[in-house]
């Protein structure tokens, strides 16, 4: 009798909590809305999942190890790919395998718009600061505005740990969200005549410099920022095994199996991690709010940076300014939900490979700026 | 006047925004507030810079090798025409690549027809012996 009296004590029902119940109706509705809206199922079922898998409730720290949080325990073991940042840059690897830079070789200034996207994660760098968070902290919450799980996650390892789970849910959340959160201020900030303007179709980009571009990006990158060398060296190589055109095969595993199994690996560990004992805070709720902000932000900066580079081009060169949104590195997202609207406007405007180049370039611009982050505040050690 | 701005607007959001983790002084905040300033101006603007060196850089690079490229049939003797850019619509580029497909696409049936049978090499393998099959073994117990 007292075995089973034992047994029920540690069973779910007796150690459950309001808040296991919350979490637990928030990693349905990620997986909800990854198979009834598609919004991003490929992160959203494995984080969502993983939500349910971290939360449900047992006695804690009884020598089980089953807690992401109990050393020793496999989803502990796992979780250490996201603590030491390994899952990331291999994740960029199998993004620079699948990634066509041509658009952004064919018309090199839409790359400024990747840049501007990056005021984002300045901005609200400063406002979590001045919401009494820690100079880490802002920052790791700020690069939230880039729009880059891998690269939230890579520097919150970083600086602050003991974030990542809310930062890593608040930016694949808001990149999954995407088709809800950019085309409301697209359009706030665009006119019609604006939105109808039709790009000169972009040039044919020779192999070489496709074969070029990786070696040159890497170099001049990570030259100015160092600390993005892990997420750009890997982006780079990634590219270069795709494009080199003798190592289909490697491209392959790292565009396919290598990127699956880690996505896998990492969406399930970060929607573990947020056990509800150690996640709900209002910390995280605010850096959820901030995130949004971030995000909403970034998205601004690209259009509005689209409108001021109009003023200096004429005629065939003018860029359609909806192209700045996709600045944000939500690789294909973004993109594809500014064609959309471009559709949505004129059935004959194509603008899915015009708006692949801010896109990726926002990718290595959101890195640059996750290094610069990184070198400052791993220097000056606050 | 700006800081007594800062300080008041900061001020009321550290009231009314739960406490973070650590507990650090107002004076903190404020060296903080300013040092993040200044690195989010230095910040962006390296941002923009890398890209933008990276822009001019890829401008070039495809200038330099249309130029080698030039220079490299001029040796061979190749002359150089001049062409026109042909503006040509949405519609014909369609019809055109259309045409291209199904011309290509009917010399893959052809191909198909002659070239695709293909005599499957049987090496042998105790696993599809028919020593081995179970119904040699039926028929054997038979006789």
């Amino acid at each position: 009798m007292e075995g089973i009296m034992h047994f029920m004590e540690l069973s779910g029902f007796a150690n459950v909590t309001w808040g296991h119940l919350i979490m637990i109706m928030v990693g349905l509705i990620f997986i909800y809305l990854a198979i009834t809206k598609d919004y991003e199922p490929l992160l959203l079922v494995p984080i969502g999942f993983g939500i349910l898998i971290g939360n449900i409730p047992f006695m804690e720290n009884m020598g089980m190890q089953i807690g992401i949080y109990e050393d020793g325990s496999v989803m502990n073991m796992l979780y250490y790919g996201v603590l030491k940042g390994l899952y990331p840059p291999l994740i960029f690897l199998g993004i620079g395998a699948m990634t066509d830079f041509s658009t952004l070789l064919s018309n090199p200034r839409l790359m400024l718009l990747g840049a501007a996207a990056q005021i984002g994660i300045f901005l609200t760098f400063m406002t979590a600061l001045a919401l009494g968070f820690t100079l880490n902290q802002a920052a790791s919450i700020g690069i939230i505005g880039g729009a880059d799980g891998p690269t939230a996650i890579f520097l919150s390892s970083r600086l602050a740990p003991e974030l990542i789970g809310a930062i890593a849910i608040a930016a694949y959340s808001y990149m999954a969200l995407v088709p809800v959160i950019q085309p409301p201020i697209i359009k706030l900030l665009t006119s019609k005549e604006e939105r109808l303007i039709k790009m000169k179709p972009p040039r044919a980009v020779s192999k070489t410099e496709k074969m070029i571009f990786p070696i040159v990006g890497l170099l001049l990158t990570t030259f100015i920022s160092p600390g993005a060398l892990p997420l750009l060296g890997m982006l780079f190589f990634g590219n270069l095994l795709k494009e080199s055109g003798v190592t289909k095969r490697l491209a392959d595993t790292a565009s396919k199996q290598l990127i699956d199994i880690v996505t896998i690996l990492l969406g399930v560990t970060v929607g573990a991690s947020t056990q509800a004992t150690t996640f709900l805070t209002p910390q995280s709720v605010l850096i959820f709010g901030l995130g949004a902000v971030s995000f909403m932000v970034a998205t601004a900066g690209g259009v509005l940076f689209a409108k001021f580079m109009n003023l200096f081009l004429k005629g065939d060169d003018k860029i359609n300014p909806m192209i700045g949104a996709a600045g944000v590195s939500a690789v294909p997202d973004s993109a594809r939900v500014v064609h959309q609207l471009g559709q949505n406007e004129d059935k004959t405007n194509y603008l899915l490979m015009h708006a692949m180049a801010p896109n990726v370039s926002g990718v290595i611009g959101s890195a640059v700026a996750a290094g610069i982050l990184l070198s400052y505040l791993m220097k000056v050690g606050w | 006047m700006i800081n007594e701005t800062y300080n008041l607007i900061s001020g009321l959001l550290m009231q009314s925004t739960p406490q973070p983790i650590t507990s650090i002084t107002f004076d903190l905040q404020n060296q903080w507030m300013d040092e993040a300033f200044g690195m989010s101006i230095v910040g962006m603007l390296v941002v923009f810079v890398a890209l933008i060196i990276l822009a001019v850089i890829i401008f070039n690079i495809s200038k330099v090798l249309a130029y080698m490229q030039k220079k490299r049939l001029k040796t061979q003797g190749v002359v150089e025409t001049e062409t026109k850019d042909i503006a040509v619509s949405g519609e014909i580029n369609a019809a055109i690549a259309m045409a291209l497909s199904l011309y290509f696409g009917e010399i893959h049936d052809d191909e198909a027809v002659v070239l695709t049978i293909k005599r499957a090499p049987r090496p042998y393998s105790p696993w599809s012996s028919k020593i081995f099959s179970l119904r040699d073994i039926y028929n054997n117990y038979r006789i």
